[in-house]
């Protein structure tokens, strides 16, 4: 059975981002700025790839791919490829991005272990303009969170390095826990108002409630919660490694609540 | 009493108030919520599976403990607004000018001179943050020039918004439970029922159920006709899902459909006798409703239908065995006037078995399972208030998150040096995140500085 070109493109996007991982990591051992150049243009090539594997989908299926896991991982890893450029831009600093690089590999190697079909034909309830807007700010919203915990993880590693001349090699503790807090705060509204209101407005439209604390619902809240505790915690003085911790648990959490509904089942449990 | 409002609304209750709401929810994911309790005993043990029930952990979201929570969580992010609602008023509202040893205390400040005089001086000042989207005021002291620059003022307000709107938005969902309706009703094609605490019907005009053609499901919609007591049309629609009737507060949603097994439509069958020919002639009737076969005279009705006939060889009697449609019977008879020449059974899938030599014969060869509409009738007379909840938080949390705000001050005063010199102390607040702040200060004094000494 001959593959379709976005699922042709789609492997490409992922060898690519793995390709691009590891010249980050190289980067970060060498410290040679031709080394971060290229890991930089194989990321930018790769999410080229990724947003044509994308564009080719949405035309075959004439919507946009957010309606099962691999597709909805799809766009998380797009999303957190953007960000990669994005945070590149605000801070031109080739070491952030080699922690951002290795998550959206772990993203889009998620995404090629789940089923690939493609919905030409939705079920009645996703049939809704309501489908797009959720799901996708709700993957932009989680691909900044991605964003934060590489951050996070860049921020302990070098706590728990010895300094060295490796350990000098990473972003500063402050500028680190800038990345970090950035993200969230990009993140943290598109959560609010595309995961939990827009949700809960396509909720009231198709299933007659705005909240019904279905199983998925309860995580997205429980995923709100720990944002919101973390920015009040930062408002007590909590930054650095407290605050990376929050940060961390809160993206488990956003992971969890993408996995929650195939085993917890629930009114979103449609793929 | 004070100390309670001021303990009751503080940033420390608000974090306990998180933590605790975290946790608990956790535990309602955890635990599978609305089970029957003999499940939990089974899964849990007698002792834990108790304990987990007079807890209410199998309805943790509905229990007075958990909306016990929500509202103490609602009072705090009250009390707390308000608490900050007059320094937000003048925050948002007022000018504040600081003395020349006060912007020296700041932690990012710097002194400048200038060319020309204090006011030349603060005019060019002024003129170059208004142009980097700060607000500036000034006003004239007793020994110096001062002025107040910001951007971000509506973040004061958005965070205002966000921290209110969290109630309306708790409030409307208590008075949708409270106040509120919401039932399950099925309804075949043509038929009505009263719609409750209203003073009118409902009616299903249609219902119709689309499939791809691997069987999967592709749409079903129903035209819904509302009446008065009268029988007066008073508004008609076709509901899908996502698509509900609203007529006055009640919302009338598409959420299923049924398809009863033992009504069915549509039936064809083939007749075949004397009167028709060898060859059969094929009838399409209704249930119940005699058929006239063209040219003969003949009445052809099917009066009653088994999905899983089984004939029980002690009683003699036909009886169904299931609602599946495993062995479809139908009872046919055909009338020439008063006269029976046909009554018997038959059957759709083994029809050649119960073959006989009868001079009238009908075979049963299809029929369609009649549908119906399942809708939701529902009344939230919380939702406008949850309405406002979700905008003013929405536009809450964009202000709050993505309006950059900053705050400058400084003064102008007469240079020691010479009439035409004046001395500018600037300083701004620093973000305690962001190790930019002092660089992007640095050059800001930097292009002040050129442009004063112009």
């Amino acid at each position: 059975m001959t593959q379709s070109l976005d699922i042709t493109l789609f492997w490409w996007a992922l060898m690519g981002f793995g390709l691009t991982s590891v010249v980050h990591i190289i980067f970060l051992t060498a410290n040679r700025k031709i080394i971060g150049s290229v890991a930089t243009a194989t990321m930018g090539a790769a999410f080229l790839v990724l947003s044509a594997a994308i564009a080719v989908r949405t035309g075959k299926i004439g919507h946009l791919p957010v309606t099962n896991g691999f597709e909805f991982m799809t766009i998380f890893a797009w999303s957190a490829a953007l960000f990669y450029f994005i945070f590149f831009v605000l801070f031109k600093q080739y070491a952030v991005g080699a922690f951002i690089a290795p998550v959206v590999f772990m993203l889009i190697v998620s995404a090629s272990l789940l089923p690939k079909e493609s919905n030409a034909q939705l079920v009645p309830a996703l049939q809704s303009y309501w489908l797009q807007i959720h799901v996708t700010l709700a993957a932009i919203s989680e691909a900044a969170f991605g964003v934060a915990f590489a951050a996070n993880c860049m921020f302990l590693i070098k706590k728990l390095l010895s300094s060295g001349s490796f350990n000098s090699r990473f972003p500063s503790f402050e500028r680190l826990d800038l990345v970090s807090h950035k993200a969230i705060i990009i993140g943290y509204p598109l959560f609010t108002v595309g995961a939990l209101f827009a949700g809960a407005i396509w909720a009231e439209e198709a299933w007659g409630t705005f909240w019904g604390w279905d199983p998925k619902e309860v995580c997205s809240l429980i995923v709100w919660l720990i944002y919101t505790l973390y920015f009040h915690l930062r408002l007590r003085g909590w930054r650095g490694g407290k605050s990376a911790v929050i940060s961390m648990i809160g993206f488990a959490s956003a992971v969890l609540t993408f996995f929650s509904n195939m085993f917890l089942g629930g009114l979103h449990a449609y793929t | 009493m004070k100390r309670v409002y001021r303990v009751a609304g503080s940033l420390q209750v608000g974090i306990a108030l998180l933590v605790l709401l975290t946790l608990s929810s956790l535990v309602g994911v955890i635990i599978p919520q609305g089970l029957d309790s003999q499940l939990y005993l089974n899964q849990w043990g007698t002792a834990g599976g108790g304990l987990l029930l007079r807890a209410g952990l199998d309805h943790l979201f509905s229990t007075h403990w958990y909306n016990l929570l929500l509202a103490l969580f609602s009072f705090n992010v009250l009390f707390c607004t308000i608490n900050r609602l007059r320094a937000t008023a003048v925050a948002v509202t007022r000018s504040r000018f600081l003395a020349f040893d006060q912007i020296n205390g700041l932690p990012l400040h710097a002194e400048l001179v200038g060319k020309g005089t204090p006011e030349n001086v603060a005019e060019k000042t002024t003129r170059f943050i208004r142009k980097r989207y700060f607000s500036a005021a000034m006003e004239q002291g007793a020994d110096a020039i001062r002025i107040d620059a910001r951007r971000g003022r509506l973040r004061e307000v958005g965070s205002a918004l966000l921290h209110f709107s969290l109630l309306p938005l708790l409030i409307g969902g208590l008075i949708g439970k409270i106040a509120g309706f919401s039932y399950p009703q099925q309804l075949g094609t043509g038929e009505s029922a009263p719609v409750q605490e209203r003073p009118f019907f409902v009616r299903c005009d249609f219902f119709e159920l689309e499939r791809n053609e691997d069987g999967a499901i592709k749409d079903y919609k129903s035209g819904l006709t509302l009446l008065d007591s009268a029988g007066d049309t008073l508004v008609s629609k076709v509901i899908e899902v996502n698509h509900p009737l609203v007529y006055k507060g009640i919302k009338f949603y598409q959420s299923s459909y049924r398809t009863d097994p033992h009504h069915i439509d549509n039936i064809t069958l083939v007749v075949t006798g004397p009167l028709i020919g060898a060859i059969g002639r094929k009838v399409v009737l209704h249930p119940g409703v005699g058929e006239t076969v063209k040219g003969t005279g003949l009445v052809v009705n099917a009066d009653r239908f088994m999905p899983d006939f089984l004939f029980d060889m002690k009683t003699k009697q036909a009886q169904n065995r299931s609602h599946l449609h495993n062995n479809p019977a139908l009872f046919v008879t055909i009338l020439q006037g008063q006269d029976t020449l046909f009554a018997r059974w038959v059957f759709q899938k083994f029809g050649a078995m119960h073959h006989t030599e009868e001079v009238y014969g009908a075979s049963f060869l299809s029929y369609d399972t009649q549908q119906g509409t399942g809708l939701l009738i529902k009344e939230n007379p919380g939702g406008a208030s949850i309405w406002f909840g979700i905008i003013g938080m929405s536009i809450g949390v964009l202000l709050v998150f993505w309006v950059p705000r900053r705050r400058c001050w400084a003064t102008v005063r007469r240079s020691a040096a010479g009439a035409d010199a004046a001395v500018l102390t600037i300083g701004c607040t620093e973000s305690r995140d962001d190790p930019d702040s002092a660089t992007r200060f640095n050059a800001l004094t930097c292009r002040l500085s050129a442009i004063i000494n112009n």
